[in-house]
């Protein structure tokens, strides 16, 4: 019964989503204080105290879209997909344009519970058969995906089709992230980058400058301070920064100070062998969230997904997080009526920093599996879902920039835009350095281990396990290499 | 201990204020039991927001989520199905897999019964981890993907469920066994005759605990099959999920729908379910 936790009973289960749930209202020191703390920073008129329950709101769909059937006599392309939820829809609204835009391919899209599952699957398939012909791969996934061997490089696809201009008009962040060895290895399809989401609202309150978008660490010490917001008891109504692991962000501030995660280069000209993430920026950067911890102006989170919740709720200024999530947190903020007002800024960096951010997201890859025409329906609608009207569409429908640099002249795009300004921080910081290896991201076979060993490290030095941020970081690289070194060792044959 | 002040036993004798504290404490435990459930509902009533608080708003409740939820994802009952026939399939055929192999180790006494039944036990300790690359190339080049048998046939035998019934056999005194075979009775009708209606805490107990496993698996069904039709609830339900922002109303709504089937067999299974893990405990 205990050899596999994903077993457990249903209602364990619906428990343990339960608490994800609501760790948050109960995470919070006095939950029932908090309307005291929000009406003295909401003006007047929007007052709504969190004790006032929200009205639900019609959102957008949250729900999957139904999918349209499929034509007779048409071929079947079988693609993957990991992205569930409200973005989830817009996948599959993108394949019913392509399935209602022609009658020759039909796509299939197969949910596949998460980005994890679905490379784990591809994994299992790939010894037992049954490949998809196209699936959606998160970046972690990269050189993984490469190492297979079933996989068509999408450069050569562009470059047989003479569609070469397509390569040139690809985001050049998005471009070199997918690129390893100046090669473009699977079209982009929802890209995004990591923000420092903050309340503007509190920054007024505290009388800082609520449109900075360039924070030094010694910023962010300081406006977690000045944000941070005691009731009248002295009990802390929002803490200045919330935070929880986070594997990915660690790799954006070595990407910022011009740091390699993998050795040799990145893996971007040759193999990574060795992760070299063990450095003094990510131990500084791990020291800067533990300094908050400790003068209580930020909280560390065991789960992930609420610092999220306390940040849409007012409950605290700061929050790291993806720009997919900016459409979320703002349509929470509004049918919440909590009154924070969303501002994003660039991931924070020492002065002398020149680099900056890598993307995140996933891309589309065309398998070997069945024969030239699979292949060439697979291939059709990879590149329907990456045009650039398809590319404003989605981003203009989730919180992902296009990956097309013509996108932003289309209409869906402007506005967009001018709906959500943050969106344009984002998009300025992915362009606010030219592509090197350091920002287009490190990849190896073993990137999501070594993620997670990250973040391993972060919580054994967060809740005082290890002593020093360096010797948490120094056992975590040590593990991430063995793992590495175990899974290089395997290709050789 | 001794008591000195009389103890009434019976009700009637009993002080109004002992039972009102019993009961003020019994509803307490409940609601404690109950609470993930009682949250759920509370969650997905409240419409698609990303904070949801502790209670709903009265007037403002979204019933309607439960039908959206059949609306938007027609296969959500057809998941349901699947789940819900592997289960019970897997369960009955480990009822009997396990009932037999539990009787040949306890009644037969053959030679090389203890290496089987360390066998059997063995495979507890191999976790499924370790099998399910296995499995799955077994089940796949028998073709068996998105199909009943692929969900099915790696379950139907149990290492615990033959443990936990050949020591439940065990404790049916000798005798009976005998009895029955000077009356001429075969060891198959002696087995399911006499043997398995006295084991029914047992077998209840086993059952429910496959049945529950079973509905609930993850990574099996999500590896075997492939096609939306095939999923099974839990792997299915996943697409409520949100990416990247977290809204739960959709998600608790389908987890109310497929948790139906469970709670319903906890309810009827209960009695036997706590007989059975009590039964012997005091008397052996």
């Amino acid at each position: 019964m205990s050899n596999n936790f994903r077993v457990m009973s249903l209602p364990a289960l619906a428990m343990t989503m339960m608490v994800a749930a609501c760790a948050a209202p109960t995470a919070a020191p006095a939950p029932t204080q908090a309307p005291a703390a929000a009406a003295p920073t909401a003006a007047p008129a929007t007052a709504a105290p969190a004790a006032v329950p929200a009205t639900p709101v019609p959102a957008p769909t949250i729900t999957p879209v139904p999918l349209v059937a499929q034509p007779a006599g048409s071929t079947k392309v079988v693609f993957w997909y990991g992205l569930g939820g409200q973005l989830g829809n817009v996948v599959r609204q993108v394949v019913n344009k392509y399935n209602q835009s022609q009658q020759k391919c039909f796509v299939d899209p197969v949910f596949q519970a998460s980005y994890d599952d679905t490379i784990n699957k591809i994994n299992a398939s790939l010894a037992g058969g049954g490949l998809p012909n196209v699936a959606q791969v998160f970046d972690a996934g990269t050189q993984r995906m490469i190492d297979t061997k079933k996989i068509v490089p999408v450069q050569d696809l562009l470059e047989r089709d003479k569609l070469t201009d397509v390569l040139d008009d690809l985001e050049p962040a998005v471009r070199g992230y997918y690129s390893v060895g100046g090669k473009l290895y699977s079209m982009p399809f929802n890209s995004s980058t990591a923000m420092v989401y903050y309340n503007k609202k509190a920054f007024k309150d505290a009388g800082l400058d609520p449109e900075k978008k360039i924070w030094s660490y010694d910023d962010v010490a300081a406006f977690a301070k000045a944000t941070t917001h005691k009731d009248a008891a002295g009990k802390v109504d929002r803490i200045g920064i919330a935070f929880s692991r986070g594997g990915w962000f660690v790799e954006q501030q070595l990407a910022v100070h011009e740091q390699l995660l993998v050795e040799p280069g990145n893996g971007r000209t040759e193999r990574g062998t060795k992760f070299v993430w063990n450095n003094d920026i990510a131990a500084k950067w791990f020291e800067l969230l533990k300094k908050t911890i400790d003068d209580g102006t930020g909280r560390y989170y065991q789960n992930a997904a609420d610092p999220q919740a306390a940040f849409v709720k007012g409950e605290a200024a700061i929050h790291f997080d993806s720009i997919a999530a900016l459409r979320g947190i703002v349509g929470g903020v509004e049918s919440n009526k909590t009154g924070v007002d969303v501002g994003v800024a660039y991931m924070p960096r020492l002065p002398d920093a020149k680099g900056r951010t890598i993307i995140g997201g996933a891309s589309l890859w065309l398998t070997t599996e069945g024969g030239k025409e699979l292949q060439d329906c697979g291939w059709d609608f990879m590149k329907f879902a990456s045009t650039s009207e398809n590319q404003a569409f989605f981003s203009s429908n989730t919180g992902y920039y296009p990956t097309r640099r013509s996108a932003y002249a289309l209409d869906d795009m402007k506005t967009a835009l001018a709906k959500y300004p943050q969106f344009q921080v984002a998009i300025d910081q992915i362009r606010s350095a030219p592509a090197s290896a350091f920002n287009s991201g490190g990849i190896s076979g073993t990137f999501l281990p070594s993620r997670l060993e990250v973040e391993k490290a972060q919580d054994e030095f967060w809740s005082g396990k290890q002593p020093t941020a360096k010797a948490a970081l120094d056992a975590a690289a040590k593990r991430a290499n063995d793992l590495l070194d175990e899974y290089n060792s395997t290709l050789k044959k | 201990m001794t008591a000195q002040k009389p103890f009434p036993r019976n009700g009637s004798g009993r002080s109004r204020a002992t039972v009102v504290i019993q009961y003020v404490l019994l509803v307490a435990a409940s609601l404690l039991v109950i609470f993930p459930l009682l949250i759920s509902i509370s969650v997905a009533l409240q419409g698609p927001v990303v904070a949801p608080n502790l209670l709903p708003t009265p007037g403002n409740l979204d019933f309607g989520i439960f039908a959206q939820v059949f609306r938007d994802e027609p296969n959500l009952a057809r998941w349901i199905l699947n789940s819900f026939v592997v289960a019970t399939v897997v369960t009955m055929g480990v009822i009997v897999t396990s009932s037999l192999a539990a009787y040949a180790l306890s009644h037969a006494g053959f030679a090389g019964q203890a290496i089987v039944l360390f066998l059997a036990l063995g495979t507890l300790m191999i976790p499924f981890e370790a099998t399910i690359i296995p499995n799955f190339l077994f089940i796949s080049s028998l073709k068996l993907r998105n199909s009943f048998p692929g969900l099915i046939i790696p379950f139907l035998g149990s290492g615990f469920g033959i443990f936990m019934l050949r020591q439940y056999f065990l404790t049916i005194p000798r005798e009976l066994y005998d009895a029955a075979r000077i009356d001429g009775c075969s060891d198959i009708r002696y087995l399911f005759s006499i043997l398995a209606p006295l084991s029914m805490p047992a077998l209840a107990t086993l059952a429910i605990y496959t049945f529950l496993n079973t509905y609930n698996q993850y990574y099996w069904p999500l590896l075997i099959t492939d096609t939306t039709e095939w999923r099974t609830t839990q792997v299915g339900i996943s697409i409520f999920r949100s990416a990247e922002y977290q809204v739960f109303n959709a998600q608790m709504a389908a987890n109310l729908i497929v948790m139906l089937p469970t709670l319903a067999l906890l309810v009827l299974g209960q009695r036997q379910l706590v007989r059975g893990l009590t039964a012997g405990a005091v008397k052996g």
